[in-house]
């Protein structure tokens, strides 16, 4: 399983590199938001350092959402094909997953300067503790994205139900990751590893669950 | 090799098959006609695994054969109605991602000589959305024959290629059954099919109407029966 995963994983990195589909527009999208929050907040008068957590999260969730809701519509006709190749489907939720981390980390890798430089508030304290919260967190909206992802691939209103899944199920972990960050900016290191474990509850259920139940999803 | 008796499918209330029997054993080569919504391309997607029938017992080499079946899903080869291939990898790239799928050993070796076999050879490096679309069929149709099925599965396969592409088709279906493969193909192809055919098949309304060899029904009562089957329109 890990194996053709690895494969299929190789033709979607070289597919996205080839055709920047997913992340260029994505990227944009999140750093257009973090540009507009600057505006609207005008960090130069108002300490954002109490609402930044949320918006940055709110903004790498919402670019993320892009990039992951659009990783089963790219070359869609070609990998129904995948259907009928001798593998366990679970490696494709597993090459997708993959791709879905990779492409989230970027875009976090991206926007997470931009907001702090454009909402003028710096990193978080405790950077390291900050990345593995920003680490914990993508996987989990990755994982969930996917498992929905596949579920909305194969209705006709896959645009309309993707978000009407994701946004309710990811609301545990966005609330987990925003709280994690205000405990760093508050400097309470216990209460954010009590979060921390909340987000890899999440993470665990999101990856476990999916994988053995891909083949269903790709069914219905 | 592969055998399927009374299969049938519905969806939602409507009887898509109604009934299908259908056999083919090493070197045959059965030909399936009609008119569209007759049954064939559904019927081909239920012997390729790719949905289970309604009811029925469909059975390959002698086991019955199921969807999840990854062993059998190796023994197969199937060309849909669209190619199907990545856009944005390149010839070889797609045959070489397959081959690497179906754990192929010399997976380059055979991806080049697959790709020459199908006069793709000077294109393999070029990325595969600069194909024409009777390219991309070819393609296809050595992405189907990589891994040398024994059961090769074909839906409108001269569907875009050229004459000479339909030439190349029809050795590979041949030369399939000479090795003791089998093949099943949906055309509308008449005088094509009827040609390749080791057996015919004309279906309507997901029944079979009419079967014969090409040995014991000449071509006009072939004709006729396809005729008969068109004259009912479609589903």
């Amino acid at each position: 399983m890990i194996r053709a995963a690895g494969w299929i994983l190789w033709k979607d990195i070289t597919l996205e590199f080839r055709g920047r589909e997913l992340l260029v527009p994505a990227g944009v999208f999140g750093l257009l938001i973090a540009m507009l929050y600057g505006f609207a907040f005008d960090p130069a008068k108002n300490g954002l350092h109490g609402t930044f957590p949320g918006l940055l999260w709110l903004g790498i969730f919402f670019a993320s959402f892009l990039a992951v809701g659009r990783a089963f519509s790219v070359e869609a006709e070609a990998s129904q094909q995948l259907l009928l190749a001798p593998i366990d489907r679970g490696s494709l939720f597993l090459a997708k997953l993959a791709l879905n981390i990779l492409l989230t980390l970027v875009l976090a890798a991206v926007m997470t300067p931009a907001f702090a430089i454009l909402l003028q508030t710096g990193l978080p304290p405790e950077t390291g503790t900050f990345l593995l919260i920003e680490a914990l967190g993508l996987v989990g909206f990755s994982a969930a994205g996917t498992a929905m992802g596949a579920l909305a691939a194969q209705t006709r209103l896959r645009e309309l139900l993707l978000p009407a899944l994701l946004l309710p199920f990811t609301s545990p972990l966005l609330l987990g990751v925003v709280s994690a960050t205000k405990a760093l900016y508050g400097g309470e290191v216990a209460a954010a590893g009590n979060w921390i474990m909340l987000i890899a509850i999440f993470d665990v259920i999101f990856i476990v669950v999916p994988v053995l139940l891909f083949e269903f999803l790709t069914e219905v | 090799m592969l055998e399927g008796r009374q299969l049938r499918l519905f969806l939602g209330s409507r009887a898509i098959l109604r009934g299908v029997d259908v056999a083919v054993g090493p070197g045959e080569c059965l030909g399936l006609f009609g008119p569209n919504g007759a049954g064939k391309s559904t019927l081909l997607s239920i012997l390729s695994l790719q949905r289970e029938p309604t009811s029925g017992a469909l059975r390959m080499f002698g086991a019955p054969a199921h969807v999840d079946d990854l062993a059998l899903r190796r023994r197969l080869g199937y060309l849909g109605h669209e190619p199907g291939v990545f856009l944005g990898l390149t010839g070889m790239e797609n045959l070489v991602f397959y081959g690497r799928l179906y754990r192929l050993s010399g997976v380059a070796r055979r991806a080049e000589a697959a790709l020459s076999r199908v006069g793709l050879g000077p294109f393999r490096h070029e990325i595969v959305r600069n194909y024409s679309a009777g390219m991309r069929q070819r393609l296809a149709l050595a992405r189907a024959t990589l891994h040398q099925p024994d059961i090769l599965l074909l839906d409108e396969p001269h569907q875009s290629l050229d004459p000479a592409g339909r030439d190349l088709l029809d050795a590979e279906i041949r030369s399939q059954c000479q090795r003791g493969g089998a093949v099943i193909f949906a055309s509308h192809e008449v005088a094509r099919g009827y040609r390749l055919a080791t057996r015919l098949m004309v279906m309507r309304r997901g029944k079979v109407e009419w079967q014969a060899e090409p040995a014991s029904a000449p071509e006009d009562e072939f004709r006729r029966a396809l005729d008969g089957a068109l004259g009912g329109g479609v589903r």
